[in-house]
């Protein structure tokens, strides 16, 4: 354990208002791909245990790449992330991840899918068929466990990429926009089951995504990243109550948060289109 | 059953005009009739010369082919995943790869003789070439997606090759497969026109030189049915081993 903590990165309060010790640290984290395109560049934050953290920015803004570093498929190229203390750690079963597109492998059935990361662990396959039906009951996919993921629509396919990071039950979820590419009921719906399956689970979340809806509904903080290279540009609580539903879309506070996102990163968004010249500001409204 | 149909009706009308041609043209050593034709093929099936001489040939066919995938797929998959492999090994069979095949031939009695062992060698290192880029480019169209999911699920490279290169690079594989199917029949015809003693391409050869037509053609008939077969057999292979991405809606 590397123990101290630096103060370089933004304030580390848990979401009860205690100073602990984080699970997952990032310090002035920097990567440039070999073409020479820095997608990071002094990269810092905190995260606590249990904490749903939001990575919240535009489009190219390397959020996806952070994410790639912290599950140790790629390797930053100056600064550090440091994961229950293990300095850019390789993937390991104590980081779920869910990818975008699900990432369903089409050759195998949904139960082979889900058991990937259980085989892995050195579960024997009886043990792993129980825990990949388990968590086929807890997402709603009874009777799909041997179909292939062509026979699935969107959703069902992201919902067994879910279950496939639950399953080998993991102290942090690393979720790369999991829900970007459904249609907005399924993603309004699967959001609702994310924080059915979070809430109380103790795990830490780390969830990538340039909605701003989704950021609040879900985030117990949002780090808001500048455009390419990322940095985290500003840290925001989400002070809503648990646990959170629909209504929570509704509320003032829920408004306000949202006006407030959208103001900051608007700039960004406009320049990302090409559009939004100095002094133009507003014509969208 | 409309291309079906369609298809029966031109050769009907393909073989009547056959037949109406030999008739008019009446040169029966030069362009039998189709009728004459079906008669030969009939008769020399029958009497089980043909039969014989068919399962030399599919011997000789399957043994140089089966050679060759056990030679090409790995082959394919080394050179395509790991660079240093590709370097050396690819490298060498990219220069061999144009020369033609058949211009070996020659080489191959002198060194293996003119038994079978020539013949098979032939039919394997002709067939080998479209297995292997096939195969190799298969390997080298793996979805980096399904690399990261395994990787990221702790998995090894063990286990990305057997659990998602392979399947990945089967649609690929079997494109070689039937590709190499049609290459290995010429092979098998050309080293039986050249200096064998038995095999169909043998009776092509004898049926040639003592000017029977009927019997040439026949031998033509079931090289053709040969290569249909073989052809229709790997389709039902590959649409058995790559159920994963079966009709979309066939399930819903």
């Amino acid at each position: 354990m590397t123990g101290e903590f630096q103060g370089t990165t933004p304030s580390v309060m848990t979401p009860g208002g205690a100073m602990g010790q984080p699970i997952v640290e990032i310090d002035n984290l920097a990567l440039t791909y070999p073409g020479g395109v820095s997608a990071l560049q002094g990269c810092s934050l905190a995260v606590q245990p249990g904490e749903f953290i939001i990575l919240l920015g535009p489009s190219g803004c390397g959020k996806s790449t952070l994410l790639q570093i912290l599950s140790g498929l790629l390797r930053p190229t100056a600064g550090e992330v440091r994961v229950a203390g293990r300095v850019n750690p390789p993937p390991g079963k104590d980081r779920g991840f869910v990818f975008q597109h699900a990432g369903l492998l089409p050759w195998f059935d949904v139960y082979t899918n889900i058991e990937i990361g259980l085989r892995a662990k050195g579960l024997s396959k009886r043990e792993a068929r129980e825990i990949s039906e388990r968590q086929i009951r807890l997402m709603g996919l009874d009777g799909f466990g041997t179909k292939f993921p062509h026979q699935l629509s969107g959703g069902m396919q992201q919902r067994v990429g879910v279950a496939r990071a639950f399953a080998i039950d993991p102290p942090i979820l690393l979720m790369d926009e999991p829900f970007g590419a459904l249609d907005a009921q399924t993603r309004v719906l699967l959001q609702e089951e994310m924080i059915r399956l979070w809430e109380g689970s103790g795990k830490t979340v780390i969830f990538v995504t340039h909605s701003i809806e989704e950021a609040i509904f879900l985030g117990d903080r949002i780090f808001v990243m500048t455009s390419r290279p990322g940095r985290i540009r500003e840290v925001v609580d989400v002070n809503l109550p648990r646990p959170r539903s629909e209504k929570t879309r509704y509320t003032p506070e829920y408004l306000a948060l949202d006006a407030k996102l959208w103001a900051m990163i608007r700039g960004d968004a406009e320049r990302a289109i090409g559009g939004g010249t100095p002094g133009s500001g507003g014509a969208v409204e | 059953m409309r291309r079906v149909r369609r298809t029966l009706i031109t050769l009907t009308v393909l073989f009547a005009l056959w037949q109406l041609a030999a008739v008019l043209y009446d040169k029966a050593y030069i362009l039998p009739t189709p009728v004459a034709v079906f008669a030969a093929l009939v008769s020399n099936l029958a009497e089980g010369k043909l039969l014989a001489q068919l399962q030399i040939s599919l011997g000789r066919a399957l043994a140089g082919y089966l050679l060759a995938i056990v030679l090409a797929i790995p082959a394919g998959v080394i050179t395509g995943w790991w660079k240093l492999a590709n370097d050396t090994l690819g490298s060498v069979l990219e220069l061999l790869r144009p020369v033609p095949a058949l211009a070996l031939i020659p080489l191959a009695i002198v060194w293996l003789g003119f038994g079978e062992a020539s013949k098979v060698a032939m039919i394997a290192y002709a067939s080998f070439f479209s297995v292997y880029v096939n195969t190799q480019a298969g390997v080298r169209n793996v979805d980096p997606l399904h690399i990261q999911v395994m990787r990221v699920y702790g998995r090894g490279t063990w286990d990305v090759l057997t659990k998602v290169v392979l399947y990945s690079m089967l649609p690929y594989v079997f494109t070689g497969l039937r590709y190499s199917a049609a290459v290995a029949l010429i092979l098998l015809v050309a080293v039986e026109l050249v200096g064998s003693q038995n095999g169909l391409g043998f009776f092509l050869f004898q049926s040639q030189a003592f000017l029977q037509v009927p019997d040439v053609f026949s031998a033509i008939l079931v090289f053709g049915a040969m290569g249909f077969a073989a052809n229709l057999i790997l389709l039902a292979f590959e649409r058995r081993m790559i159920r994963w991405r079966q009709e979309v809606g066939s399930d819903a």
